[in-house]
């Protein structure tokens, strides 16, 4: 019971997080906190019914979550420095007019 | 009873994670949850499980706050959940350090206090080659796993992808002159 009950907080403060925060690395907490919660879920079900699902796959599971927050973050940041190139280039040509 | 202590810890540092303004403590309340599961995977046996949740929760931390630097996050002092008075400041800091006593001491049971369940585990994994300390046989053991190789290398694939982040930072560029864009052939 204890495991659904944290679950359920995890989830709770990964949504939170989600639609209260506005940055994008906030929100990166966010799915990092569901991703929690799945994991958490999964010992739940090793604990409580002895499900024999391979820790390996879970394993697998969460690196790949991790993974792609990673790869999330990074596309974020080139978008970001090559918004901010162009911002530079519009400045540039204004100055020749 | 240390798995609900464990629960009631990881639903604490989760809620200070999703509650919190600065972005260092909500780091660290982070990667003290995921520490906090892997001690629940390692009260099931599964210290592969552990060892990967572990070394992601290190490596996440760090993708975290190198992404908080290059979008400008962590330099902004924000008003936190308990003031920015001295009072207020000396409770965040006395709540942080009982929160990560709590974490250690309840990691160290686990990993100490309960050695039955993992000594029975290595002696099955590694059939009875271990000669030195049970921990360091099973951690050979999973050195010299494949699957374990294949993660390590992708780990560092992807420390690889956050110091090209790093180093990708923008820099703070001066303002372009008149005499820049002269010289550019206007």
């Amino acid at each position: 019971m204890i495991f659904y009950i944290g679950v359920a907080v995890l989830v709770f403060a990964g949504v939170l997080s989600i639609l209260v925060r506005k940055t994008l690395t906030k929100v990166l907490v966010g799915v990092h906190l569901i991703s929690l919660a799945g994991s958490l879920a999964f010992l739940a079900g090793v604990f409580g019914r002895g499900h024999t699902m391979s820790a390996e796959a879970m394993a697998l599971l969460c690196y790949i979550v991790g993974l792609a927050q990673v790869v999330v973050g990074f596309s974020f940041a080139v978008r970001l420095f090559y918004l901010r190139g162009n911002a530079e280039l519009r400045e540039v040509a204004r100055l020749r007019r | 009873m240390i798995s609900f202590l464990l629960i009631v810890l990881l639903s604490v540092s989760s809620l200070l994670a999703a509650t919190l303004r600065d972005f260092r403590r909500i780091i660290l309340c982070l990667w003290l949850s995921q520490l906090l599961l892997g001690g629940l995977a390692l009260q099931t046996g599964a210290v592969f499980f552990t060892f990967v949740i572990w070394m992601l929760s290190t490596v996440l931390a760090g993708v975290f706050f190198s992404y908080s630097l290059v979008f400008g996050e962590s330099i902004l002092f924000e008003k936190d959940l308990f003031g920015d008075s001295g009072g207020g400041r000396f409770v965040g800091s006395v709540g942080g350090g009982l929160l990560s006593a709590a974490v250690a001491m309840t990691l160290l049971w686990v990993v100490v206090g309960e050695p039955v369940l993992l000594q029975t585990r290595s002696a099955d994994i590694s059939s009875g080659t271990m000669s030195g300390g049970y921990l360091q046989g099973l951690g050979g053991h999973y050195f010299r796993e494949p699957i374990l190789s294949i993660f390590l290398v992708s780990l560092v694939l992807m420390v690889a992808v956050l110091g090209v982040a790093v180093l990708t930072r923008a820099r703070r560029t001066p303002p372009v002159t008149r005499s820049d864009v002269e010289a550019a052939g206007a």
